[in-house]
């Protein structure tokens, strides 16, 4: 089950209860995807992001998935209840080759980062998204963050020059605990 | 505490000094160590929750993304700080993500369980937890845990300041104290100093000194005052003292003398009392003498046996007693006067020639009964007169002259009269010498006392009241003179009397005076030898005295009326002419003084002659107040009562005498009526001796009735007095008493004829020569007893013995 976007947004609630219901049903998400999902929103915390990042005031944090989710509803899980700021956090999935819609943090999963790694730039262009990848050729190509696990520990590494690109403003605090990719 | 107060001030100051310094530091250290300690404290607490807040903050990130090394990382950077002791950092679940701990710090995980809030302090730590805040939400707990290292180690550093500060600050409150405490010990220790100096040296007049005008300066200033006043006391004391003896030596000297005084003064008051004692013993004696003699004279010439001549004798006795009781009486008026000190001395002309010729005369007849020659000298010129009391004079001479006569035996007594100017003043003197017993010094040294005697027998022997001279000498001491006495024992005594004579400049005097000169008659003028011519009027009420006068005038020739009190002798001389008025001054229903008065009110100018038996000085003042010519004192001397009437009537009739021959008759004027028909011829006023007093009779029926019945009851009263007489005649020649015999028989034949019994002085004649003839006693006694028997035949003889037995009764 797949939400995309454009769709009304009632319908992307119910897929989200649906996709909520299949993935209790089928499975319970990753350990590592529930980690990485928690450090999706602690990296709201320590990132600001310019004023006009948002459509309005009162536009929602969104996070967005592109292509295949692979958190199984731990993205979720992570954000339910949670603000950035006055802004209430939403998840939104986007699919790939399309427009990328509205959103401040955009996930591209290891699995689809093949498919759109040399799109990426083009498709974010220089709005202020922060994108978050796994791969190892995610922050070569222009990416911002990018998970990676060491000692069965997930840990991130950071490249500033996009971030500043993108006029986001990254804690000191945050890039003392990442790695910083150098190119 | 006890101890506190023995200390010395200086100590004390000092102590109080140092407790207070200390007390004050201690307590501002203590402060101060305690602001510090919480202070410091808190400044921990505060550098602690800093490193932990910051700390946590740069955490944050880590806290959130469980990254233990960059937790550990933030926490390791403690270690700069050597006294954190341990730290530790965990997430919100509780669950630890990162600790420090200082080498060697064993255990730490205590930590843990500190909760967010007021640091927990221990003994030796202290923790201070803190939350970690990521957007307003704790994200994780930090805690860090401090040794208190710095806290103790500044505590330590701070007591060991205080306790220098302290030891300094005691040591310079103890250097201030030691210099200043001088500024109250010294005052005091020397103020202390000076009281201790004056109670070892009693020196009240050291003086503490001043140093400065507070308290201490007014306790000086108050002990100085103390010492003034205690200093001036002393001197007080010191002059009371010395003042006390001299007082208490002064008193006792005075007391000594006082109790001398008193004690002579007791003597003199107790002699003076044996003397009164004495006094009136004798006095009691001298008087029952007289008296005695009185009524058992009286008593023998009532006895019917006695004949004429007896009574006459008695009489004699019986006058002669009474005027020694008058004398008596007399003296010891006077001497009561003179203790009284109320005798009073006249200052009149006086001749003293004259006064001592008459003292002479009248104490010759006593002289002469004792064979002794008594003779009045004058020595030098004489002045006519001299002011003195001529009375009291002639008492004082006769009293000495009579005394001289009493103690003399043989011999004879000179008077000797001269002047003399002593210390410039002129004084008559009287020297009266005798011949007599004389006195021992004994004697001389007792004689001016009063009531006492040269002895008791020498009274018994002599008789008198021992007052003479006391009188004599008191009277010349009055008159401005004195008595003294020179005697030589057993040979003769000197009485001398000096008066104050006054002035005698210019006063005449006169050369070689005698007795003789003076033409004083040398013996008492014979009484029954005075006529008397004149009308007098006798107010009187005592009818013995009535009696008695009538007699005295009647038989000396006077017509006498009588009154018996002043009224009637008013009456008597409204509707009669008198000569004289014979006036007692004590009567009834109108005296003497008040009937005087009138008379002289209503222009009676004839002499009014007063008749008083007071005795006393101021008596004779008062009559002549009342208008009296003349004064006569009871009893009446019939001698005196005679002359002074005669002399009265003869200047009476020579005046009127006078009036008629030419001038105006004032008693005409006064007495309307014509003068007497009967008035004697001028030429026979004069006292002459009348060759028979029969002419009384012979001459009586052409007499007033009142003269006839005067010489009616002068015969009468002749009759009732002839028992007397032949009681004196009987006992006479029964108890051989010629003498008095020879007297009665004498005055029997005088009067016989005078009252008309010629019978009896024919046969009293014939018994008087025989008496005198010194016939035999049978002659004699024969020739009484025809005189007796004589008189028993006389008419109202028996009437008379009768009367005389009841007027006895009625009489005394």
């Amino acid at each position: 089950m797949s939400c995309t976007t454009g769709q009304p947004k009632w319908l992307s609630m119910i897929a989200t209860v649906l996709l909520m219901a299949a993935t209790v049903s089928a499975a319970e998400p990753s350990r590592e995807y529930q980690v990485k999902a928690a450090f999706i929103y602690n990296f709201t915390q320590f990132i600001e992001w310019p004023e006009g990042a948002f459509a309005s005031a009162d536009a929602p944090f969104v996070v967005a998935v592109l292509g295949k989710d692979p958190f199984n509803g731990a993205l979720e899980q992570a954000m339910e209840g949670k603000r950035v700021g006055s802004r209430a956090v939403v998840v939104r999935r986007y699919e790939v080759g399309s427009v990328i819609g509205p959103c401040q943090i955009l996930f591209v999963p290891l699995t689809e980062e093949s498919a759109v790694i040399n799109k990426l730039p083009r498709l974010v262009g220089d709005r202020p998204i922060l994108t978050v990848g796994e791969s190892d050729a995610f922050l070569p190509l222009g990416g911002i963050f990018r998970f990676y696990t060491e000692d069965k520990k997930v840990r991130f590494e950071v490249s500033t020059q996009p971030a500043e690109q993108r006029r986001l403003k990254i804690s000191s605090k945050l890039l003392k605990l990442a790695r910083i990719y150098k190119k | 505490m006890r101890l506190l107060k023995d200390l010395p001030i200086r100590r004390k100051l000092m102590l109080i000094t140092t407790v207070i310094s200390g007390v004050a530091l201690v307590v501002a250290c203590a402060a101060f160590a305690t602001y510090d300690y919480i202070t410091f404290r808190s400044i921990i607490v505060k550098d602690l929750t800093t490193s932990a807040d910051v700390i946590g903050a740069n955490c944050t990130a880590a806290i959130q993304f469980a990254d233990r090394e960059s937790a550990n990382e933030a926490l390791s950077s403690l270690h700069l700080d050597r006294s954190i002791m341990s730290a530790s950092i965990s997430d919100r679940t509780g669950a630890e993500l990162a600790d420090y701990r200082r080498k060697g710090v064993a255990d730490s995980a205590w930590i843990n369980k500190v909760m967010v809030g007021s640091p927990q302090i221990g003994t030796d730590s202290m923790v201070v937890a803190r939350a970690i805040m990521l957007d307003q939400k704790p994200i994780g707990t930090i805690r860090i845990c401090s040794d208190l290292s710095r806290l103790y180690d500044r505590i330590r550093t701070y007591a060991a300041a205080l306790l220098v500060v302290l030891v300094a600050g005691l040591s310079a409150s103890l250097l201030v104290v030691s210099r200043l405490q001088g500024v109250i010990t010294t005052p005091i220790l020397s103020l202390a100093q000076t009281a201790r100096d004056i109670a070892e040296n009693s020196n009240y007049s050291a003086r503490a000194v001043k140093t400065g005008t507070d308290e201490l300066g007014t306790l000086v200033d108050c002990f100085n005052g103390m010492l003034e006043q205690i200093e001036l006391q002393n001197t007080q004391l010191a002059a009371h003292r010395d003042h006390l003896e001299d007082e208490v030596a002064r008193r006792t000297e005075e007391l000594s003398t006082t109790n001398t005084q008193l004690s002579a003064a007791r003597d003199r008051a107790e002699a003076a009392n044996r003397a009164k004692s004495d006094f009136l013993a004798n006095m009691s004696h001298e008087i029952r003498t007289p008296m005695t003699a009185i009524l058992g004279y009286a008593d023998l010439m009532l006895s019917p046996q006695q004949t004429m001549s007896d009574r006459i004798d008695c009489l004699q006795v019986v006058r002669r007693n009474a005027r020694h009781l008058m004398d008596l009486i007399n003296d010891v008026l006077d001497i009561s006067k003179i203790e009284a000190d109320k005798m009073t001395v006249e200052k009149i002309p006086c001749d003293i020639a004259q006064t001592a010729v008459e003292v002479v005369s009248m104490l010759r007849p006593r002289a002469m009964i004792k064979n002794l020659t008594l003779t009045v000298d004058f020595v030098g010129p004489i002045p006519v007169e001299v002011r003195t009391d001529p009375t009291r004079l002639k008492q004082v001479l006769m009293n000495l002259t009579a005394n001289a006569i009493k103690f003399t035996d043989r011999g004879d007594i000179r008077l000797k009269v001269s002047v003399e100017k002593v210390d410039g003043a002129d004084r008559a003197r009287f020297d009266i010498t005798d011949s007599g017993i004389g006195m021992t010094p004994e004697q001389l040294a007792k004689l001016f006392k009063p009531f006492v005697q040269a002895d008791e027998s020498m009274t018994r022997k002599y008789g008198g009241t021992g007052l003479g001279l006391v009188i004599s000498k008191r009277l010349a001491n009055y008159m401005g003179g004195d008595v003294a006495v020179q005697s030589e024992y057993g040979k003769r005594s000197t009485f001398t009397v000096w008066v104050d004579a006054g002035s005698l400049d210019g006063a005449t005097m006169r050369e070689g005076l005698s007795e003789s000169v003076l033409g004083i008659a040398t013996h008492p003028a014979d009484s029954e030898q005075i006529a008397l011519s004149g009308r007098i009027l006798l107010a009187e009420d005592g009818i013995d005295n009535q009696r008695l006068l009538m007699m005295h005038l009647s038989m000396a020739g006077a017509d006498v009326v009588l009154a018996e009190n002043g009224r009637i002798a008013l009456e008597r001389v409204q509707s009669e002419p008198f000569d004289v008025v014979l006036m007692d001054m004590q009567m009834p229903e109108l005296d003497g003084y008040g009937a005087t008065s009138e008379l002289r009110r209503r222009g009676f100018t004839l002499p009014i002659i007063a008749l008083t038996a007071h005795a006393m000085s101021g008596d004779r003042a008062k009559c002549i107040e009342a208008g009296c010519t003349d004064y006569l004192t009871k009893p009446i001397d019939r001698e005196l009562l005679l002359r002074t009437v005669s002399g009265y009537l003869q200047t009476i009739q020579r005046e009127r005498l006078r009036a008629a021959n030419g001038g105006i008759d004032p008693v005409s004027v006064l007495t309307p009526e014509p003068p007497h028909p009967q008035r004697t011829p001028p030429e026979q006023i004069a006292p002459q001796r009348l060759p028979k007093p029969a002419r009384v009779i012979t001459s009586s029926g052409g007499r007033t009735c009142a003269v006839a019945m005067a010489m009616k009851k002068a015969t009468q009263g002749f009759v009732e007095r002839l028992p007397e007489r032949v009681n004196s005649l009987i006992s006479q020649i029964s108890q051989g008493q010629m003498d008095d015999l020879r007297r009665t028989v004498h005055q029997l034949k005088g009067a016989g004829t005078g009252y008309g019994f010629p019978l009896i002085t024919e046969t009293a004649a014939k018994a008087e020569a025989m008496i005198k003839a010194s016939a035999q006693c049978d002659e004699i006694r024969a020739g009484i007893d025809e005189l007796v028997a004589i008189i028993r035949q006389v008419e109202g003889y028996n009437i008379a013995v009768e009367k005389n037995d009841k007027s006895e009764v009625v009489d005394h």
